[in-house]
């Protein structure tokens, strides 16, 4: 399969990126790691007349703590995002999540940025930085602006970023200390992409959950926070009764097309991923600090 | 795959149908149509510019108004050819009167084949959703204007 002619450009800052996508937005396309971009326009079903590759701009690389926040590069790897120290200690959903997606050389190339913008409703990284109320850095022709992750996904493939924009970095909230974290996922058996998956944090002291939040990706037109979840979950014991409450609630903030399955394979993720905190307090004598 | 839904837009049903079946108004309204030319009575040549984000194409095709019944109900169909495939629509669109407003229904079914189709249905229909969503905003936006 060949693609439609492009013309292919380097951009050496996030400026220069701009200034040649402003020429023309709307048949220009920002490259970054390829895994999703290549295959739609071998497929035809994407034809930008020119690819901007933003791969050796530095100021979109790297992983920074700013503050309370972790500061992560549009253009850093899914590899980087798994072995990263910051990243481990203070928000490891994000690494559980992107330890999941693809293979080797899909997490060696592919970027949160890629990720994030694609906004592939199958993709993992939409749950855990749904779940980390992540806030985008976004630049454009009129400068530079921020928006929550909450509001961005606007329809499969479809988000808030301007033909003129690019993403420069994701900020993540540190943790509060001792949150627990899990991301779950069920994988298509043939792409590897989840049918569901689940990325929660919870905080929990003596057993009661005082605080947590659900990003779950893949089943829905759109990931989405479990919002009706969480709120039953807080303040709640985390034992096997409030679990079995609280499998069926993540479908209320979801559309699932009324599709018996979906709402079942939601549930069942749902219940195993909270279960898993639930193992793992029985092991360390329930104190929920571990 | 199936399309229904309904809408409402702020105008009388008369007003309406004629926003709805006005090729220039719908070239204002419908995301990514550029241009309706008109063929014969009630059919029109279409350039479509689909730009949903990766997916980018220029698609090629026909718009027909048939069973035309002002302004009550016609059926809308539609046949597009692109570069990932193609997509026809054939639907049906009720306009009944609901206090100051016109409550817009449509019923119907769309194929789409080739490539496109690989994305799945699912992924279709969800950006079908919030195109016809745009679509209904930005005609109620006109309905407002033209009372103004
Ligand atoms: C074999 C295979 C298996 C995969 N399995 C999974 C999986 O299990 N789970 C999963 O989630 N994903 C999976 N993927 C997709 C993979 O994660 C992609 O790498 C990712 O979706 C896109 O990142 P990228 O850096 O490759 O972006 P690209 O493909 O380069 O770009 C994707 C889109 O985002 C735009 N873009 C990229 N960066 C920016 C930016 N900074 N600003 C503005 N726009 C930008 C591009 O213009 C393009 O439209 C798989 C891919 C392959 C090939």
């Amino acid at each position: 399969m060949y693609t439609a002619p492009f013309e292919y450009r380097r951009a050496d800052t996030v400026e220069q990126a701009i200034g040649w996508l402003a020429n023309d937005p709307e048949n220009s396309k920002v490259l970054a790691g390829g895994h999703s971009l290549l295959p739609l326009m071998k497929l035809v079903l994407a034809q930008p007349q020119v690819l901007i590759d933003i791969g050796r701009i530095t100021a979109l690389k790297g992983i920074r703590i700013e503050g309370d926040d972790v500061q992560i590069g549009a253009f850093t790897t899914y590899r980087e995002i798994v072995e990263s120290p910051e990243v481990n200690e203070f928000c490891p959903l994000l690494a559980q999540a992107a330890q999941t997606v693809g293979d080797v050389q899909v997490r060696n190339r592919g970027t949160i940025g890629g990720s994030l913008c694609h906004a592939d409703p199958q993709a993992d990284m939409p749950a855990a930085v749904l779940a980390l109320d992540a806030e985008l850095l976004i630049e454009g022709p009129s400068g530079q602006r921020t928006q929550s992750i909450d509001g961005f996904f606007l329809a499969p493939f479809i988000t808030s970023l301007a033909p003129g924009e690019i993403l420069t970095a994701v900020k993540i909230p540190k943790l509060p200390a001792g949150a627990h974290t899990t991301y779950l996922k069920r994988p298509h058996p043939a792409s590897g992409y989840p049918l569901v998956g689940v990325g929660i944090w919870l905080t929990v002291h003596d057993q009661v959950i005082d605080n947590g939040h659900i990003g779950i990706t893949g089943i829905a037109d759109l990931p989405f926070r479990a919002r009706h979840l969480e709120d039953f979950l807080k303040g709640r014991l985390l034992d096997a009764a409030t679990i079995a409450q609280a499998g069926p609630l993540a479908a209320d903030d979801a559309n699932l097309d009324d599709d018996p399955y979906k709402k079942n394979l939601l549930q069942v993720y749902v219940t195993r991923a909270l279960s898993q905190f639930g193992e793992s307090f029985a092991a360390k004598g329930l104190n929920g600090k571990s | 795959m199936q399309l229904s839904g309904n809408k409402h837009i702020p105008a009388s049903i008369d007003k309406a149908y004629t926003l709805l079946t006005d090729p220039e108004v719908l070239t204002r309204t419908m995301p990514g149509l550029k241009r309706l030319t008109p063929i014969s009575e009630g059919a029109y040549a279409a350039d479509l510019e689909m730009g949903v984000a990766a997916i980018k194409g220029k698609y090629q095709g026909t718009m027909r108004i048939e069973d035309a019944s002002p302004p009550h109900s016609y059926r809308l169909v539609l046949d597009g050819q692109g570069p990932g495939g193609f997509v026809s629509v054939n639907m049906s669109v009720e306009f009944v009167s609901d206090g100051d407003e016109a409550s817009v229904s449509y019923q119907g079914e769309a194929q789409v084949g080739g490539t496109i189709a690989s994305m799945g249905q699912r992924m279709i229909s969800g950006v079908a959703n919030y195109l016809t969503n745009q679509f209904f905003q930005n005609v109620a936006k006109e309905a407002i204007q033209a009372k103004n």
